[in-house]
């Protein structure tokens, strides 16, 4: 019994995870040094803002829409809370309301026009985005200001039993959305909204509310994302959050989520956030160009949509 | 009978021999045989019915007649020649005509567009729009019917959409027509009409299959008769030789009783009552009692109301009227309040509606119960195990285990694993519609020993079946419908097919439909103004904006309406108005292009490169150099999307990456100097009017030139609109979607051009904003984004008034930062406010 369990979900979930030991087979056979303790910890740090962000996006995929305004939300979260701590201790608890806030009324309006106002996800969330950098640029006049407060660097910068606070943060939030996705009636809602949201509107699914909950955790998830980015790095940056719109699609989709909706994990978004920032540490040793990390990523997209397909005329998975 | 319409028996005007051979075709999906050898003569002049029960194999058959389907043994000859038929196209030109159940005309074209599509009179840039009108208008009154001509076909009755595509079969003058069930919608004066057409097909020596399983209506049309049976043919016989009863046996080939459980006692309390049941045109003051223990069959012709009562119980379908449950009033809702009920409906087509495909067994089972079992919160695993165990064996559903996607299950167990999830808690009404389409015998006889058991079980079931056989043999009672009424009520042992459809058609010249359905309808015609105005809704609207822009602008800046400020707003148009063209192409055919972007910086980037002073190459090469990159662009979009099947918006985002990657390694930075003859030609002005605005304009002028009177035009509505009434028409919608993405990557390689002599050097940032305004001049311009609607005109609109709003923020002094609030604000509010002008469709998609 234990043993077919183990084996099943060695089954749904090997492809991205075997992908990821390879690569870093691979990325210590280039550079003996990625094997130490530090740089592992370093991969993690890094991965760690991807990964919560992509988190959220999975359940937006999941839902058979998709959420670019992830990179407003970044951008504006790291300007918004920088600009309200202003470096003191004491306004961090206000910073992260204002934050909560705003991601959520994102969210929720991204929810309410692909729901109620049927415009398709891509459209929603592409003119959300622009709508929210443009918002992040008119609250700065373009030149930022603001710093994030000590107490609150700490939550990014500590490490506990030598991994960077921030991993263990992400791998929290990611481990519980996927025991929420996975084991509760609000997370079967979203897979099953996801794979046939009229079927199941017919089996008395709130598909409406499911829906705009799921952007709102999408946007959610992307505002800690940024949070965090913003205690690693402590000061605003204008379009901070703009290498995230592409690289949370790409660790969903390496990570075999089907973009019709309703297929897919969180769990396979975790090793998908490790394997591209792997890749992109890899692309650094080798002194890759910004340049080529973007086409790399481009084909990566392609490529595993591709992938996936292959392997699922083997068998349907369902993780 | 006698009010039924009937034709007078009539030897075949022409004794000829055979038109259409069929020597032993077979047809295997997988493991399935939907045809076994299958032999079929049709002689000209004939009426010939094919009959068989649901699934018999006669759409298959058909299908593969017409091309749309390839045998996997057997031959076809037409006129005594054997023939290869390998697409609709072979088939249209050896005179093989289809006219299919759901009618295959693109709901966003005009009836004469769509009776010609595919073989429009004219060069391909010059449709001769006049003639297709009047040849259209004669084919139509040549069927005994009067059809404005102009009219878009989404504004048409099934019953005259059935007309358009006969019209349209007509064009090739088939010596076979094939109608697949086409009376299925139709109300009894249409049926006569449709006859009487027939008829003098008949008479003109057309040979016509009538496919169909309504035994009194073969009685009245048909000269012979072929039955097929799982697949076989059971036989051929001519009218005269052949009664009803000995149709019926050769059809069902077996005892009728034989399959279905016996009956119950049906004398249990009232479990749900119905009185004065209304909903628009579908229903009118239907009001039946159900009582525990009873089996209720809704029947009749199809689409007559039957349906409608389940969907409008189970609160999809808005509707008034008084409902109880148990002695508890119930006002439906929608179906979550339905199930909480304890009202379940089980819908006929089980794929779109019932199963989620790629989900387990025991995830599909447990799904409408979780709110119950376990609130919000968490599921108990092994709750869920033993629920979905014990629906398993309940039903002997075949599975590998509970965890197998439904998807690997076959037809009948993925119906028990439907019934085993309803069936997990304890409902009080039951609605089934079709319970066994798409299920093997075996699977049927135990689907109806299940839903009769649940009835014995004190469960008030209706039942709502196209099968008549079915309905008689399962029903206790049986409600019979016509136009949304109940015409007739019996008893299930009393029943027959001929009675049902005797009540379902008889009435119809008695008494008047809820909406007048039989009453002729005056013919709609439609002014020009009219079309006009629902072509060019978006583009009127946006017409209005600008001139209020202008006016507004004007006054509050004089410096607006001046030559230099204009020359200056056309110069920032012409690039959007260009990459706007190619976007609105690929979204007319449903697709987007993310990449505009990123390949319009990659344009600049290559121009900063190539065309530089004294030793560049010359200003054509280089332009020649980037359009051929845009063709490459266009190429690589295509293949990913059509080719590879990849969803558009993920294609289209890994190429916007992918380019976007290719200019950064070409120019990290803004930089080159773009030489003087390169900004000269490209931004050549003509007075204070640039050049490059003038080309935009032609090009739009051109585009909706193309639209209207090109074959071009017809082949991009179509692919948009109705990509599968497309293919079977012949057009390949892969083909004009990979065309309209190459158009997309010309036209944005062009506005890179412009670009580059705008801004004068290379600037991996400069297409950046192009993506999102791009697609925003599209949309405020009113192109569906679900394809198939919008005009090129409100797209140069939808640009013009995006450059002209920007010009005008900047002369107020409005910060440059709010572009991109507004542009994004507009987009979310045009697509808004269209998407809502669109009709509705029951529920969220």
């Amino acid at each position: 019994m234990a043993w077919t369990r183990i084996r099943k979900l060695a089954g749904q979930v090997a492809p991205i995870w075997l992908a990821v030991i390879l690569l870093y087979a691979l990325a210590a056979m280039i550079s003996p040094a990625m094997l130490k303790p530090e740089q592992v910890a370093n991969i993690l740090q890094v991965a760690a803002f991807l990964g919560v962000i992509a988190t959220g996006q999975t359940v937006a995929l999941l839902l058979g829409g998709i959420d670019l305004s992830v990179a407003g939300v970044v951008t504006l979260t790291n300007i918004v809370a920088t600009s309200v701590m202003l470096g003191s201790n004491d306004r961090i608890p206000l910073a992260i309301l204002v934050c909560l806030v705003l991601s959520l009324m994102v969210g929720i309006v991204n929810g309410v026009l692909v729901t109620v106002g049927r415009v398709a996800p891509i459209i929603a969330t592409l003119a959300m985005n622009s709508v929210l950098f443009g918002a992040a640029l008119i609250y700065t006049d373009g030149s930022p200001y603001g710093a994030a407060a000590p107490a609150f660097k700490a939550l990014a910068e500590g490490r506990i039993a030598g991994v960077p606070s921030s991993a263990i943060w992400w791998l929290a939030i990611a481990l519980a959305l996927a025991y929420v996705l996975r084991r509760t009636t609000f997370g079967r809602w979203v897979y099953a909204t996801g794979a046939n949201g009229r079927a199941a509107y017919m089996m008395g699914v709130p598909v409406v509310a499911v829906t705009i909950a799921g952007y709102a955790l999408s946007s959610t998830l992307a505002m800690v994302g940024g949070l965090l980015l913003t205690a690693y790095i402590g000061n605003p940056s204008l379009g901070i959050g703009n290498p995230y719109m592409l690289s949370s699609i790409v660790a969903v989709v390496v990570g075999g989520a089907a973009l019709t909706g309703g297929q897919g994990s969180v769990i396979a978004t975790i090793a998908g956030a490790i394997f591209i920032t792997l890749l992109t540490s890899l692309t650094n040793i080798a002194q890759v160009s910004t340049g080529a990390q973007f086409v790399i990523q481009g084909v990566l997209i392609a490529a595993s949509v591709l992938l996936y397909r292959t392997l699922e005329i083997g068998g349907q998975r369902t993780m | 009978m006698s009010e039924r319409p009937t034709i007078t028996p009539q030897q075949p005007a022409r004794s000829a021999g055979p038109v259409l051979e069929l020597r032993g075709i077979s047809k295997r999906f997988g493991s399935f045989e939907a045809l076994k050898a299958a032999d079929f003569t049709c002689l000209a002049g004939e009426v010939h019915a094919l009959m068989g029960e649901n699934g018999a194999g006669k759409s298959t058959l058909m299908r593969i007649v017409c091309g749309l389907m390839k045998p996997s043994a057997g031959t076809i000859s037409v006129d005594g020649r054997e023939v290869l038929i390998d697409s609709p196209v072979t088939a249209a030109a050896l005179g093989i005509a289809m006219v299919h159940q759901d009618t295959r005309l693109v709901p966003d074209l005009s009836v004469a567009r769509n009776i010609w599509l595919g073989r429009e009179p004219g060069g391909p840039f010059g449709l001769d729009l006049a003639s297709m009108a009047d040849d259209a208008a004669a084919l139509i009154a040549q069927l005994g019917v009067e059809i404005d001509p102009a009219r878009p076909v989404y504004s048409l009755s099934v019953a005259e959409r059935q007309i358009v595509e006969i019209a349209r079969a007509l064009t090739i003058e088939p010596r076979v027509l094939i109608l697949d069930e086409p009376t299925s919608a139709l109300d009894g004066a249409e049926i006569a009409n449709l006859f009487a057409i027939v008829d003098r097909l008949r008479q003109r020596g057309t040979a016509v299959i009538f496919i169909s399983h309504r035994i009194p209506e073969v009685f009245s049309v048909a000269d012979r008769m072929t039955v097929l049976k799982d697949g076989s043919i059971v036989g051929t016989v001519t009218r005269s030789e052949v009664t009803h009863d000995g149709l019926v046996s050769m059809m069902v080939g077996r005892s009728v009783e034989f399959a279905y459980p016996p009956r119950g006692k049906a004398d249990g309390e009232v479990r749900l009552s119905v009185a004065g049941l209304s909903s628009g045109s579908a229903l009118a003051d239907v009001g039946f009692e159900v009582r525990a223990g009873e089996i209720v069959g809704l029947g009749g012709i199809q689409g007559n109301g039957q349906s409608d009562v389940a969907r409008a119980l189970f609160g999809v379908l808005p509707a008034q009227g008084r409902i109880a449950i148990d002695g508890q009033s119930y006002l439906p809702h929608n179906p979550a309040k339905a199930i909480r009920n304890g009202l379940i409906y089980i819908p006929g087509d089980r794929h779109a509606e019932g199963l989620f495909m790629g989900h387990s067994v025991r995830e599909n089972t447990s799904l409408p119960h979780l709110p119950d079992w376990f609130g919000l919160g968490v599921i108990s695993r092994s709750r869920e195990n033993a629920v979905t165990a014990d629906a398993m064996a309940r039903f002997a559903t075949k599975a590998e285990s509970a965890e197998a996607p439904v998807s690997s299950l076959s037809g009948g167990n993925q119906q028990k694993v439907v019934l085993g999830r309803w069936t997990a808690a304890d409902p009080k009404v039951f609605i089934f519609e079709d319970p066994t389409r798409g299920v093997d015998v075996g699977a049927k006889l135990e689907i109806y020993r299940q839903i009769r058991a649940l009835a014995d079980a004190g469960a008030a079931v209706l039942l709502v079946a196209s099968d008549l056989m079915e309905l008689i043999g399962l029903s206790d009672r049986i409600l019979v419908f016509s136009r949304g009424r109940i015409v007739d009520e019996m008893r299930g042992e009393d029943g027959t097919e001929e009675r049902i459809v005797g009540a379902a058609t008889g009435v119809g010249e008695q008494t008047a439909g809820p909406a007048g359905t039989t009453q002729p309808q005056p013919v709609t015609k439609v002014s020009t103004g009219e079309l006009f105005w629902s072509r060019y809704t978006g583009a009127v609207l946006l017409a209005a904006l600008i001139v209020v822009l202008f006016g507004v602008t004007s006054y509050v800046s004089p410096f607006f309406f001046t030559p230099a400020n204009l020359s200056n707003v056309a110069t920032q148009v012409a690039p959007l108005a260009l990459v706007a063209l190619g976007q609105f192409v690929v979204m007319l055919v449903r697709g987007i292009d993310l990449s505009v972007g990123p390949v319009m910086s990659l344009v600049t980037a290559i121009v900063s490169y190539l065309a530089v002073a004294d030793s560049g190459l010359d200003t054509t090469t280089t332009i020649l150099v980037c359009l051929a990159v845009g063709l490459l662009v266009g190429l690589i979009n295509a293949a990913l999307t059509v080719w590879l099947r990849i969803p558009d918006l993920i294609a289209t985002l890994a190429t916007y990456s992918l380019f976007y990657g290719v200019v950064l390694i070409v120019r990290p930075a803004p930089g080159g100097l773009v030489s003087l003859s390169f900004i000269d030609t490209i931004g050549a002005q003509f007075g204070w009017v640039p050049a490059a605005a003038v080309a935009s304009v032609l090009m739009y002028i051109l585009a909706e030139a193309c639209l209207i009177r090109g074959r071009i035009g017809q082949r991009l509505y179509a692919t948009g609109s109705a990509p599968e009434a497309a293919a079977a028409i012949g057009i390949r919608p892969a083909l004009v979607r990979s065309a309209a993405y190459v158009f997309c990557g010309l036209m944005a390689a062009a506005a890179g051009l412009v670009l580059a002599a705008r801004i004068g050097s290379g600037d991996p940032q400069a297409g950046s904003a192009y993506t999102l305004s791009s697609i925003t001049a599209v949309v405020i311009g009113g192109t569906s984004v679900f394809g198939g609607r919008g005009t090129a005109v409100a797209t140069l609109l939808g640009a013009i008034a995006v450059g002209v709003m920007q010009n005008a923020l900047n002369l107020m002094h409005v910060s440059a930062y709010w572009q991109y609030v507004w542009t994004g604000l507009l987009t979310l509010l045009a697509v808004s406010a269209y998407s809502m002008r669109l009709p509705r469709r029951a529920g969220p998609a």
